[in-house]
């Protein structure tokens, strides 16, 4: 009796163990589409993994006070003036920008308008010629978020 | 700090003694001469007894302990006073001698280091401003004037997971809203336990026993929105709050004095949702809302919490992704969610939407009997014959401009949710993406408020957490009352509003039974009793699977035992219109007791059921179970059940349930009814 429930405790210690092993750590895929960080890995998914995800709640492993997204290794867009937030915004953002551009409307791309000061009256309009800009905006799958940035402001302005 | 890198409670008095020790050497240390000016600072505090001020044990963390007070604050760089953790008056003293005398230079000075504690005496003490004008806060003053604006609050939950009812739990943030009207650009401050060490098997333990420290961190609030909505697919709830811009303020400047100081995480009372409660008790000091709460928190109850106390205002819905995808969905016809799909999984060019040749495809032999999304999907497809509309049933709608938009963005929604998931690469993800966005911006915006997701009922307006039933049965003609305890949390057969349909957590629920023979019996412990019964659809194919854990009565050669059991399952679980949802699970089920030759049992079976919700008021769960042991005993297990819930209201409900099983051809069948009433 002692033999198996030690048996059990060991075994399913081990596999706990294994299965958090097998976690990675979150990768940056870059400063272009797609560079959102993904799910961790499978672990979520497993059952001892969404067991132990009860107990993850509320705990993480990075930084304290994080205000910044830490995208300094990405460019930052050159038609405008020094604007952090914005570049920060596009880089994070760069995925629902294209799709709210492309439906011509959208939270991402409100933020974006109000980061660029374009004033509301004139949003709706704006909206519609990036819409119909689209493949202007997004000329690559490999595009980064400061030349969709350029590219919107060349739009807007020209 | 004479000890900076303290780690447990039993080390703080080694610290208190180096203090006194300190002090024994350099007596002068304590009574240094002190200007006058402290001195009558000093006695006025004595006077008026400000140590004993509300607003000072919120900024301290003060909770009441045996005969004095106990910060919940463990982090020994947070109090000025070595004694500064159990001793209000102590603290307090030591804040006025160091915000005066400290030699500390701009941001480490004790003014801008600990801002809402010298606001606060400041104007209770009537201090000039000028005294202190050579130290400049800039850190601070940048953070708050130029970063963040703080100007009013918003009280943000993550609902579950999909299909993880563990996740039901939740989690809190504040999210402090500033200059900008996209909500996207404002900060969200949460408290979270930091894990310093590789992930293994004490990680768990160590959370639920505070071995992790906790820390306010802030986070553009973007970040939060795509890690819930889109990665973890949390539908998310937002609370506006009534509080003023000077409340925020404070709350703001005691967010500030919290930066980099840990407290001890516990998971079940000192955790997420129970620290971030001190935010908005800084805010609005009158609030206490960090004093009455229980053992254990859960998130969703400080929600309650904070209704309760009438400070919310309104809610806002933001859904998650695979909520969005339903949404859109059930916005269109199967044939049309069918070419999203086909989109979305490369099997068709997006601009290839507009050829006819894409219909006539549709309808293909082989796509008829090779449907490319799920062999389970009955009548996804429309084919012929089974076409409603048709002339024949060989007439295809094809899609107008409108529907058109529809399965566009339905199919961009996809392709994300396919990459969070891991289920393209980056490349693929990129270009397909790309391609199906640059069909979409030909078709313009689609009409206002057609993705309006319906809102479904808040959490804080389900059922509550812990639940009381009183039950009278009869079981093989002896009748039987029983009282059953569950701290937590939701079970198959509680009300649903509020949780996720098909999914249970159920935590020490204990039923303890009277005979009427004159027995009293500790019927059930169930430590563990998880199930996940989601349902599978063109879009998401998610596994269905339970753990139970616990003890409960088996009859085996003719008595009644407690058996200790751990059962783990795992199947698929659809949904229609006739059945509800229905699920089908393999399982596996280890006994162990003294009964059993080697005091152990192990089978294999299968478990079967449907949860259908007829009413709002009316739920019915039927379910079956078979298990055949075939290790150490050779016998089987037959169980078949019926449930009928009524709810009363939000936390009174009623069961009637009828169940038979079967174990080693001992047989019994029992009828019982439950009143269900949760607090």
């Amino acid at each position: 009796m002692k033999k198996v429930i030690v048996g059990i405790v060991v075994v399913s210690m081990m596999f706990v163990t294994q299965v958090f092993a097998a976690g990675e750590a979150q990768k940056n895929t870059g400063c272009g589409l797609g560079a959102l960080a993904m799910k961790d890995s499978k672990f979520s998914e497993t059952l001892i993994g969404q067991l132990v995800m009860t107990f993850l709640n509320g705990i993480s492993g990075n930084g304290t006070f994080g205000i910044t997204t830490g995208t300094s290794e990405c460019k930052a867009p050159t038609k405008v003036v020094e604007n952090e937030r914005l570049k920060e915004f596009a880089v994070a953002n760069v995925d629902n920008l294209a799709k709210d551009i492309a439906m011509g409307q959208g939270e991402s791309l409100e933020t974006l308008a109000e980061l660029m000061s374009i004033p509301a009256e004139s949003r709706g309009a704006t909206y519609a010629k990036l819409q119909s800009n689209f493949s202007n905006i997004f000329t690559s799958e490999n595009i980064e978020a400061a030349d969709v940035v350029d590219n919107i402001i060349a739009i807007i302005t020209g | 700090m004479i000890v900076s890198s303290i780690k447990g409670c039993g080390l703080l008095k080694r610290s208190i003694s180096l203090y006194i020790f300190i002090h024994i050497l350099f007596p002068s240390y304590l009574f240094s001469e002190e200007t006058p000016h402290i001195g009558d600072v000093l006695k006025k505090i004595e006077e008026e007894r400000l140590y004993e001020d509300n607003y000072w044990r919120v900024l301290l963390h003060y909770k009441p302990e045996r005969s004095g007070f106990e910060s919940l604050i463990d982090d020994p760089s947070f109090f000025l006073s070595p004694y500064g953790k159990t001793d209000p008056k102590a603290e307090l003293k030591a804040t006025v001698r160091e915000v005066f005398q400290s030699d500390k230079k701009d941001d480490e000075h004790p003014k801008c280091r600990f801002v809402a504690r010298y606001e606060w005496l400041r104007d209770k003490l009537n201090i000039d401003e000028a005294t202190f004008a050579a130290v400049n806060c800039k850190e601070y003053n940048n953070m708050i004037n130029n970063i963040i604006h703080p100007k009013s609050l918003v009280l943000v939950f993550p609902a579950s997971y999909m299909n993880n009812p563990a996740s039901m739990f939740g989690h809190t943030l504040l999210r402090i809203d500033g200059l900008y009207q996209s909500k996207l650009l404002s900060y969200a401050a949460n408290y979270a336990a930091l894990a310093e060490d590789e992930p293994g098997f004490f990680y768990v333990f160590k959370g639920l026993f505070g071995h992790y420290k906790g820390y306010f961190k802030v986070f553009p609030y973007y970040e939060r929105v795509a890690e819930y909505n889109d990665i973890e697919q949390r539908d998310m709830w937002e609370y506006s709050l009534n509080f003023s811009e000077d409340e925020v303020k404070r709350m703001f400047m005691h967010l500030w004095e919290l930066k980099d100081i840990y407290s001890y995480y516990y998971f079940f009372d000192e955790n997420c949702s129970y620290n971030l409660l001190f935010l908005l008790e800084a805010a609005r000091p009158s609030l206490q809302l960090t004093d009455n709460i229980k053992p254990w928190v859960i998130p969703v109850d400080t929600i309650r919490i904070v209704k309760d106390s009438g400070v919310t205002e309104n809610i806002k819905f933001r859904p998650a992704k695979a909520t969005k995808i339903r949404h859109i969905a059930s916005l269109l016809e199967e044939n049309h969610q069918k070419l999203a799909l086909k989109i979305a999984n490369q099997a068709l060019e997006p601009e290839n939407i507009h050829s006819d040749e894409t219909y006539t495809n549709l309808r293909s032999k082989e796509d008829y009997e090779n449907p490319p999304v799920s062999p389970f999907s009955k009548g996804g497809l429309q084919y012929p014959p089974f076409s409603k509309g048709g002339q024949e049933g060989f007439e295809y709608k094809s899609p107008n401009d409108t529907d058109k938009i529809k399965i566009l963005d339905l199919a961009t929604e996809t392709v994300q949710y396919k990459y969070n998931n891991r289920e393209l690469t980056q490349d693929a993800y990129s270009k397909l993406f790309l391609a199906i966005l640059r069909e979409r911006s030909k078709l313009g915006a689609p009409e206002e408020s057609s993705y309006n997701t319906q809102i479904p009922t808040p959490p804080e307006d389900g059922h509550l957490s812990n639940r009381l039933s009183l039950g009278l049965g009869i079981q093989d003609d002896i009748l039987f009352q029983e009282i059953q305890l569950r701290p937590a949390y939701h079970s198959l057969t509680d009300p649903d509003q509020g949780y996720v349909e098909g999914s249970q957590i159920v935590f020490a629920d204990t039923t303890l039974r009277y005979y009427n023979d004159g027995r009293i019996r500790l019927e059930s412990f169930d430590m563990i009793d998880i199930s996940s019964f989601s349902p599978r659809s063109n879009f998401f194919q998610p596994l269905s699977w339970k753990i139970k854990t616990g003890f409960s009565r088996k009859t085996y050669h003719d008595e009644k035992h407690l058996i200790y059991q751990v059962n783990p399952g795992f199947g698929l679980t659809y949904k229609n219109r006739v059945a509800g949802l229905w699920y089908i699970l393999g399982q596996v089920n280890v006994n162990v007791g003294g009964e059993f030759k080697d005091s152990y049992a192990a089978g294999a079976g299968l478990h079967i059921g449907t949860v259908k919700k007829i009413t709002d008021y009316w739920k019915i769960n039927l379910s079956a179970e078979s298990l055949f042991y075939g290790i150490r005993e050779w016998f089987h297990e037959n169980r078949a059940a019926a449930v009928q819930s009524f709810r009363l209201n939000q936390n009174n409900s009623i069961n009637l349930s009828i169940s038979w099983e079967e174990i080693f051809k001992n047989e019994q069948t029992e009828v019982k009814l439950n009143w269900n009433y949760y607090f």
